[in-house]
């Protein structure tokens, strides 16, 4: 109810900065059209905010791995359970299909992965289903009629790299795809951020030369990179 | 305008104009990667990889990695190759991967074949973004190398210096603190329903 209230309110406003914005007076037009885009870049920020923190913890913890990890994975994997399982595939099931359809008979439907180049004709079949927080790793043993279920003692370095890594729609379930939904969102906002950001600058007269050199600075060390590395 | 509030708007602009180009790069790169299946025909396209020579080479290949990698850095000297580079091998060849943004060069030894052949990649953009994305770790080369990982830690800081001073920004502004704190909680409330859902 909040948000909905709050959403027509910001309905309200861009309404009104928008008419503002087609009016004749080129003064108003300006200050409607700059106030509209302050306002968007920090609403936008401050909705987004904990996908950015989580991006920015998470990188870090990848440019250190080593440091974070001490040369073993983030987090280890623990046997749960272990349940009888028979099941019949077509010959042609595609790893994927056949994965969603092991997780559908355990009740354990949502965002998962499997390798490729699995076979159902091999003595394990593993699939992912990678829940945020303590995901899952089950292994099928199509000879033994049997899967191991693994459970992941989540930690805080493996929440943020686990959510780092999540992406794409397509997924069973609801979660995962408004996870992928909003990772656009992160992709337009941080876009827009750039732009509205150089307007903004453009505006602030005593800022002008000092953020010329931050650009050209940035850009020259950026093409540096490109070529050199 | 007093000096804190200068200072956390400064800094807020200046780190945006200055990493402008990465947060570009990774905001392009992830939307290739949240929609993989529409980038599909830019990424490992067929016959991509041109030879660029081939000759005959017998040598012993050293089994462990730290001898081995010290032979690839050799071989890549002998043929004037430069650059950061990975190894590794299994009973038939060799591979060395110098990952290079732009155009990727690798470089194979057939063991019994004794034959050596160097070839590089004719990259798209899409792959260089995404080459640009996941860069990451210090001590994988030289200078510029270890150059990259900083300016990736640097990016790191950036978005939390971004966080905290636009919160401070926004809280200077009294008029926009209820929807302020609306978009907040709004963003937390979505943000912690999917973690525990998905």
């Amino acid at each position: 109810m909040v948000i909905f209230s709050w959403l027509l309110g910001q309905a309200a406003y861009g309404a009104r900065s928008f008419a503002l914005i087609m009016a004749h007076e080129p003064t108003k037009k300006k200050i409607a059209w700059s106030k509209l885009t302050r306002r968007t870049h920090m609403y936008l920020a401050l909705f987004l905010t904990p996908w950015m923190v989580v991006y920015a913890l998470s990188s870090f913890i990848f440019n250190h791995h080593a440091f974070f990890s001490g040369g073993k994975p983030l987090a280890q994997f623990e046997k749960v359970a272990e349940l009888p399982y028979e099941a019949v595939f077509s010959d042609d099931i595609e790893p994927r299909e056949a994965g969603l359809q092991i997780l559908r008979d355990l009740d354990r439907e949502g965002a998962f992965w499997v390798g490729q180049n699995q076979k159902l004709t091999a003595e394990r079949f593993t699939v992912n289903r990678n829940r945020a927080i303590r995901p899952e790793r089950i292994h099928y043993y199509p000879q033994e009629n049997k899967v191991i279920i693994e459970r992941q003692k989540t930690t805080t370095a493996s929440l943020l790299v686990g959510l780092h890594l999540k992406h794409g729609t397509g997924h069973p379930g609801i979660a995962a795809n408004l996870w992928g939904i909003i990772l656009d969102l992160v992709i337009v906002g941080m876009l827009f951020w750039v732009l509205s950001g150089v307007w903004m600058w453009l505006e602030i007269a005593p800022a002008r030369l000092w953020g010329a050199v931050s650009v050209l600075s940035g850009i020259g060390l950026f093409l540096l990179f490109m070529f050199t590395v | 305008m007093n000096n804190t509030n200068l200072i956390f708007r400064r800094v807020h602009l200046y780190l945006g104009m200055l990493l402008f180009p990465w947060v570009v790069i990774y905001a392009l790169s992830t939307f290739t990667f949240n929609h993989r299946d529409w980038f599909r025909g830019q990424f490992n396209q067929p016959d991509s990889w041109t030879q660029l020579w081939e000759k005959e080479h017998k040598v012993d290949v050293p089994r462990q990695q730290p001898k081995l990698k010290a032979w690839a850095r050799s071989v890549l000297d002998e043929n004037g190759i430069k650059g950061a580079f990975n190894v590794r091998q299994n009973r038939r060849s060799v591979l060395i991967n110098l990952i290079q943004f732009r155009n990727p060069i690798r470089v194979t030894y057939q063991k019994n074949e004794s034959r050596l052949q160097a070839e590089q990649k004719r990259t798209t953009l899409a792959e260089m973004m995404a080459r640009m994305h996941v860069r990451h770790g210090y001590g994988r080369g030289g200078v510029l190398y270890s150059g990259w990982a900083f300016v990736v830690d640097v990016v790191c800081f950036a978005f939390i210096a971004w966080t905290i001073t636009g919160l401070y920004l926004w809280w200077k502004l009294p008029s926009t603190r209820k929807a302020g704190w609306v978009a907040i909680l709004s963003g937390l409330a979505t943000f912690l329903a999917l973690i525990f859902t998905m």
